[in-house]
């Protein structure tokens, strides 16, 4: 292991921008090109979004983590809410599937994550939260 | 960091967008455009997305709420100044086929 960091934060909406910035400087040590950067802010954006919409219903006052981990060339990424949780990951994993298109949801974001990164996991218990984890090889 | 900026011409209102367009900004940016379209009975909505540098699926759930509003009013949505990458998202979530774009960059 080259690296690693993990942080907590309130599940507020601001938090989005914190958590992409952090990462991306994060990924820096392994001289990722711009548009891998861009892969990295948009794919914790999304995940780091879908935690506290759906996990916690846009309580601002509950905790998400992030976990990121260098590993030569490879980040590993995870994101965790202990909000709803996901009731059938198949489905939700489809592109335009959303469950709140009343804020505006594109139903996008599982499929920005899958092509954006070379692996995608996603661990979901009705009730205990939600963690997903990805990884991505950096080419630089 | 600069704010969305919102121009009233005839029945189009321009947004100029913010750097970042991510869930946070979109509420507000859905906001000021009910707002702002209901007012002035606007029926054509025109983003330029020449600030813009970081964007996430926000800006599809964005694009269909105008389609949404500019529709059902006989209007539509045009898109311009978008980068490569904002228009390969466009491109993968379908909705090219609703709304127009204009001046593709070519980063
Ligand atoms: N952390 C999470 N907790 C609970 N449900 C989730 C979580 N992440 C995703 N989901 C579910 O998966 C669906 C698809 O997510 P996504 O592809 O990001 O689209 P969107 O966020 O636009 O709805 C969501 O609408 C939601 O029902
Ligand atoms: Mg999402």
């Amino acid at each position: 292991m080259d690296n690693q960091m993990c942080v907590e934060f309130d599940s507020k909406s601001e938090n989005e921008a914190f958590a992409r910035i952090v990462a991306a400087a994060f990924v820096a040590k392994a001289d990722p090109t711009l548009e891998e950067i861009d892969d990295i802010k948009t794919v914790v954006s999304e995940a780091v979004t879908n935690a506290i919409i759906h996990g916690y219903g846009e309580k601002g006052d509950q905790k998400v983590f992030m976990e990121c981990s260098l590993n030569g060339k490879k980040i590993q990424i995870s994101i965790m809410d202990k909000g709803v949780g996901i009731d059938n990951i198949e489905e939700a994993r489809k592109p335009l599937y959303t469950t709140k298109p009343d804020v505006h949801r594109a139903g996008m974001g599982f499929t920005f994550m899958e092509t954006l990164m070379d692996t995608l996991e996603i661990f979901s218990k009705p009730g205990e939260g939600t963690t997903v984890r990805m990884t991505k090889n950096i080419e630089g | 960091m600069k704010q969305t900026e919102y121009k009233v011409d005839g029945r189009t209102l321009c947004v100029l967008l913010e750097s970042e367009i991510d869930h946070h900004h979109v509420k507000d940016i859905i906001d000021e455009i009910r707002r702002k379209g209901n007012m002035n009975f606007s029926k054509n909505i025109v983003f330029d997305f020449s600030k813009v540098n970081f964007m996430d699926s926000s800006a599809i759930g964005l694009m269909m709420e105008a389609y949404k509003r500019t529709s059902c009013v006989g209007g539509n949505v045009l898109v311009k100044n978008i980068s490569r990458r904002g228009y390969r998202a466009f491109q993968m979530a379908g909705i090219l086929k609703f709304i127009s774009v204009e001046d593709s960059n070519s980063d």
